[in-house]
């Protein structure tokens, strides 16, 4: 009997080895080997299609630091990771928070905005690419715009932009229901003792319901910025990376130099992207442990 | 006069809410409308201005869509890879998060913890390249190993969304099971999964919307032919594909299985995409 | 909302059935196609097909880049299995054919049966890593007339056979020429008087389309000026593309066509582009014989004629189109062999060249299809040069040449000609040597 209680207190010390082990494995494999063969890989000439290869030192990484597209790409990945992050929480915020009013129709509301979520964002890209060509060039021409006349994800000024703001069609529903889910989780007497003490909409907005939805925020948080950063098939779909490099993300230009052949450089742009993100992480990691936040 | 402004004041506001919302409904739905309209029509159509109304109404685009082959198939690989991929990823993340979620005070799993959710800032393209590589060694250039990757690859998400939730179950939970002699894996399924409820509900939904849009993943993983749904859409998008009628065709097939998924589970998906948004 | 739902819910329901019934139909005429195309094969002389026992067995994977084609690959494919019931054959259609290929080379497997053109840097590197198999034995290499099938050759061995050849050059619409009574542009005085002339009517004259910057009039302008080979020493680092004498002309040439870009030409990617076209939006667009059955298939009555770009020396523009390659490693070399075979025989090659109006890589075949005999001729009078991008250097080069024309016409509405031609030179350059990536 007693041996046994104890086997049961040695599984509960065992057991979570048990199952974490095989997953820091798994993922040992997958990402931090796959990201060391890829380390390996950018100092090569390797092509991808033949048997040998050359190591080339940092050849590949001189290259890419001289390149006017790396330049490019990081330029676009801060204003979609921004306009992304930035837009995509506050219109959810904004819209949930309308549609926590006691209004009639909310539910109707709410399964409308959800449509674009089940979408895949590629078909989303082709469709507004569509919309670009066909339509805003139109309006272009019948109000004699010449921006808008050759199209928006033509313009390299415009396209970041523009495709920041497709990615932000298809985000903002997810991102809604959550921040709508959280807001009707805040007990309604909580906010009854607020009004009774006096405090404003504003107030009660700030003080009362932002901190009570801190779990919503930190799940849009996560999902959005794993959007922002890994931008490829919204890419993909509305301008391949143009015009000239504009709408280059990190993803759209290591693909494109992986399929043309040039892995070893492609792979150089995915160390650069790792070694960037992988600084910004651990900073955020520091800062947030440094404030005791829960992460 | 204080209550006439007032209530003038909630009709202006009401009014502008509804207004805001309205606007927000015809911004969602004017891309559907466009794209199940282009479907309809015929190239000589675009003659005519793009959102009238086509000449002739008739199914021959969606007609010739299936005819071309590749739809059912790409629709059956998709939701192969959706289902397996999400129950992977749920058994295996439900469990790590709530031994890591308990044990974070030992040195081990406080290290794990990190060692997965760096991955939430570090996009998995780093390791696109190499995936391919390895893909071959381990013969994974195919739909299972696709869900293997989707699976090796949700952790740091997930991970970091449910080791939250499970810090919020109460410890007294657990140890009353220990107390009773109750083994972990046990505790875990009978006691404390029920209680994660929520947060699976909300990393289901994400997960099932992830990977079924998925695009870049299967780009390169697949090249035996296979293809999901949005291969099967970016086949249609070739450069020599010029009719774009037959394009909005696939778009609009490509759309039809999730929506009437979406309407009809409208409620469950909803409220799961919101359970783990309130505190547990 | 449960309304919505449930009128929805019809809706979707109906357009399955719809989809269900669609399906059975076509399958239907697909099956009556092929019976009657049999005859066609079996009317000739010649047994093409005595080489290749009836009862060899496989199943072969059939690679292809040619979506256009998908659709009478699949009857060829009927048509084989009428005379080889034992072979099957799986088209796979692949958008980034060279893409996927390599990929999947990386993981150490290749292909079956592979349509692809030699001379690209993509066919060359398979073929340095021995993924090519040598089928100079087979009796199809002969098929084929000698001086295509020499592309096909290394070290006096054939790794291939081509069916077709393309041209690429001016496309006009006969029609609206006609109706607005302006010469077709057979030099570059009546070329530029076509463009000017629609201009001032308010016709777009080019529909242009330099959004994905594969844009063919530069490529095509290159090669009338600057040959394959001063190109070939050029990607070897021996000298500059601007050292190349006739580089700047073909710069300034591109230039004034792009001046005839109407605004949104820069939003026109290749589909956008040749859909307008067909649908009469522009008189004239510059591509190659493979869009014929795309515009047809957008606008049946439209007439077409094809022109060589009037600029340099005046040929024409003209690679291998479609030719068959075989894995080396391939589990069924039979099957294969016997695929290809037939691929390559006379009177699939006439059927191939009439359908598509490409010029013929077989000897004996004779093509009725007119629209681009202006084409054909030259290319008999020996006045053809090959795609300039194929002797790009390897990788990323061609692609980056794309963007840069892209950047071209850019750089032409914001700064201007002089300024444009003078940044697309030095980018070249950069591109050419390797110094941009």
């Amino acid at each position: 009997m007693e041996q046994a209680a104890k086997k049961k207190i040695n599984s509960w010390k065992v057991v979570p080895y048990c199952v974490v082990i095989p997953c820091v494995l798994i993922y040992l494999v997958f990402f931090y080997i796959a990201a060391v063969e890829g380390a390996v890989y950018s100092f090569t000439d390797w092509n991808g299609v033949s048997s040998t290869y050359n190591y080339i030192g940092f050849g590949n990484y001189v290259d890419a630091f001289n390149s006017e597209y790396l330049r490019m790409t990081i330029r676009f990945t801060i204003i979609f990771a921004v306009i992304v992050l930035v837009l995509t929480n506050v219109l959810g915020l904004f819209l949930a928070v309308l549609l926590d009013k006691a209004i009639k129709g909310v539910n109707v509301f709410r399964a409308i905005f959800f449509f674009p979520a089940v979408m895949s964002t590629l078909t989303i890209a082709y469709i507004f690419n569509q919309i670009d060509y066909r339509l805003i060039t139109l309006l272009g021409e019948t109000i004699g715009n010449d921006v808008l006349k050759a199209g928006l994800f033509a313009s390299a000024t415009w396209a970041p932009y523009m495709v920041a703001l497709t990615q932000v069609w298809q985000s903002f529903p997810v991102t809604m229901v959550i921040f709508l889910a959280g807001l009707q989780g805040v007990p309604e007497d909580i906010l009854e003792s607020a009004r009774i003490d006096g405090a404003n909409n504003m107030q009660i907005f700030w003080k009362i319901k932002i901190p009570m939805i801190i779990p919503s925020i930190m799940i849009n948080l996560v999902n959005n910025t794993k959007t922002g950063i890994t931008a490829f098939d919204i890419v993909m779909g509305t301008t391949a990376g143009g015009p000239g490099g504009a709408t280059y993300s990190f993803a759209m230009y290591m693909y494109i130099k992986y399929s043309k052949q040039e892995v070893a450089y492609a792979c150089a742009i995915a160390m650069i992207m790792a070694i960037i993100f992988g600084v910004i992480a651990t900073l955020q990691i520091i800062y947030m442990r440094s404030k005791e936040v829960e992460l | 006069m204080a209550m006439a402004q007032s209530a003038g004041k909630r009709f202006l506001s009401k009014f502008g809410i509804y207004f805001v919302l309205l606007l927000t409904s015809v911004i969602v739905l004017f891309p559907f409308y466009m794209t199940v309209l282009t479907a309809f029509k015929q190239p000589a159509d675009a003659r005519n201005f793009i959102l009238a109304l086509p000449e002739k109404w008739n199914l021959s685009n969606f007609q010739q869509v299936l005819k071309r082959g590749g739809y059912w198939p790409a629709l059956q690989n998709s939701t192969i890879v959706t289902i397996f991929a999400t129950i992977g990823t749920l058994l295996l993340n439900t469990i790590l998060s709530y031994f890591l979620g308990r044990n974070q005070h030992k040195k081990f799993f406080n290290f794990s913890y990190y060692w997965f959710i760096i991955g939430i800032f570090i996009p998995f393209q780093v390791v696109m390249i190499p995936l391919v590589v390895m893909g071959k060694t381990f013969g994974m250039l195919n739909i299972p190993g696709l869900i293997c990757m989707h699976i090796a690859l949700s952790f740091p998400t997930n991970v970091f969304l449910m080791t939250g939730f499970v810090k919020g179950v109460p410890r007294d939970v657990d140890e009353a099971a220990m107390i009773d002699g109750c083994g972990p894996i046990r505790t875990f399924y009978q006691i404390i999964a029920p209680m994660m409820s929520p947060i699976i509900a909300t990393a289901l939904v994400l997960t099932v919307l992830g990977v079924w849009n998925d695009f870049t993943l299967p780009l390169v993983i697949l090249q035996r032919g296979e293809k999901t749904l949005p291969l099967f859409i970016y086949n249609y998008r070739t450069k020599y594909i010029t009719n774009f009628n037959l394009a909005f065709a696939a778009y609009t097939l490509s759309m039809i299985p999730p929506m009437v998924v979406y309407l009809f589970c409208q409620k469950y998906i909803i409220k799961g995409l919101a359970a783990g948004a309130v505190k547990g | 909302m449960k309304n919505l739902k449930k009128v929805l819910a019809v809706l979707l329901s109906a357009c399955f059935v719809f989809s269900f019934t669609a399906c059975d139909d076509s399958g239907d005429t697909n099956e009556g196609n092929g019976g009657t195309d049999d005859n066609a094969a079996t009317d000739t002389d010649f047994d093409y097909y005595g080489d290749y026992a009836k009862d060899i067995s496989g199943d072969i994977e059939f690679y292809q880049q040619k979506p256009e084609i998908e659709d009478y690959m699949y009857e060829v494919i009927d048509d084989f299995n009428a005379l080889y019931p034992n072979i099957t054959v799986n088209q796979n259609v692949q958008q980034d054919a060279s893409s996927t290929l390599q990929a999947r080379v990386a993981a150490g497997e290749f292909t079956d049966v592979w349509l692809y053109w030699p001379t690209d840097m993509v066919w060359e590197s398979f073929y340095e890593s021995g993924w090519l198999m040598d089928v100079s034995d087979e009796p199809f290499v002969k098929y084929a007339s000698e001086s295509v099938e020499a592309l096909f050759e290394r070290d006096g061995k054939f790794y291939g056979v081509p069916v077709a050849m393309n041209s690429a050059g001016i496309i006009c619409n006969v029609g609206m020429f006609e109706e607005n009574d302006i010469d077709l542009p057979t030099d570059w005085d009546t070329f530029i008087a076509a463009c000017d002339a629609f201009k001032a009517k308010g016709i777009t004259p080019i529909g242009l389309t330099l959004k994905d910057g594969a844009d063919c009039a530069r490529n095509i302008i290159l090669g009338t000026y600057v040959t394959g080979d001063e190109i070939k020493s050029v990607a070897a680092g021996e000298k500059k593309l601007s050292d190349c004498e006739g580089f700047e002309k073909a710069v300034d040439d591109t230039i004034t066509i792009y001046s005839y870009a109407e605004d949104k030409a820069i939003s026109s990617d290749y589909n956008t582009g040749l859909t307008d076209f067909a649908n009469e939006e522009s008189a004239m667009f510059i591509s190659g014989n493979w869009t014929f059955n795309s515009i047809t298939g957008i606008n049946p009555d439209i007439e077409l004629a094809m022109y060589p770009i009037p600029t340099g020396n005046g040929y024409v523009c003209s690679g291998v189109d479609v030719g068959y390659t075989i894995g080396a490693k391939t589990q069924y070399p039979d099957a294969c062999k016997a695929f290809v075979n037939f691929l390559a025989s006379q009177p699939q090659a006439e059927k191939y060249c009439n359908d598509e109006a490409a010029i013929s890589a077989i000897k004996d075949v004779t093509i009725t299809d007119t629209r681009a005999k202006n084409m054909a001729d030259k290319i008999a009078a020996g006045e053809s040069f090959n795609w300039p991008n194929h002797f790009f250097p390897a990788g990323g080069a061609e692609q980056l040449a794309n963007q840069a024309s892209t950047q071209l016409y850019m750089d032409m509405v914001d700064l201007g000609n002089e300024k444009a031609k003078e940044n697309y030179i030095k980018q070249m350059d950069g591109i050419m040597d390797g110094s941009i990536k």
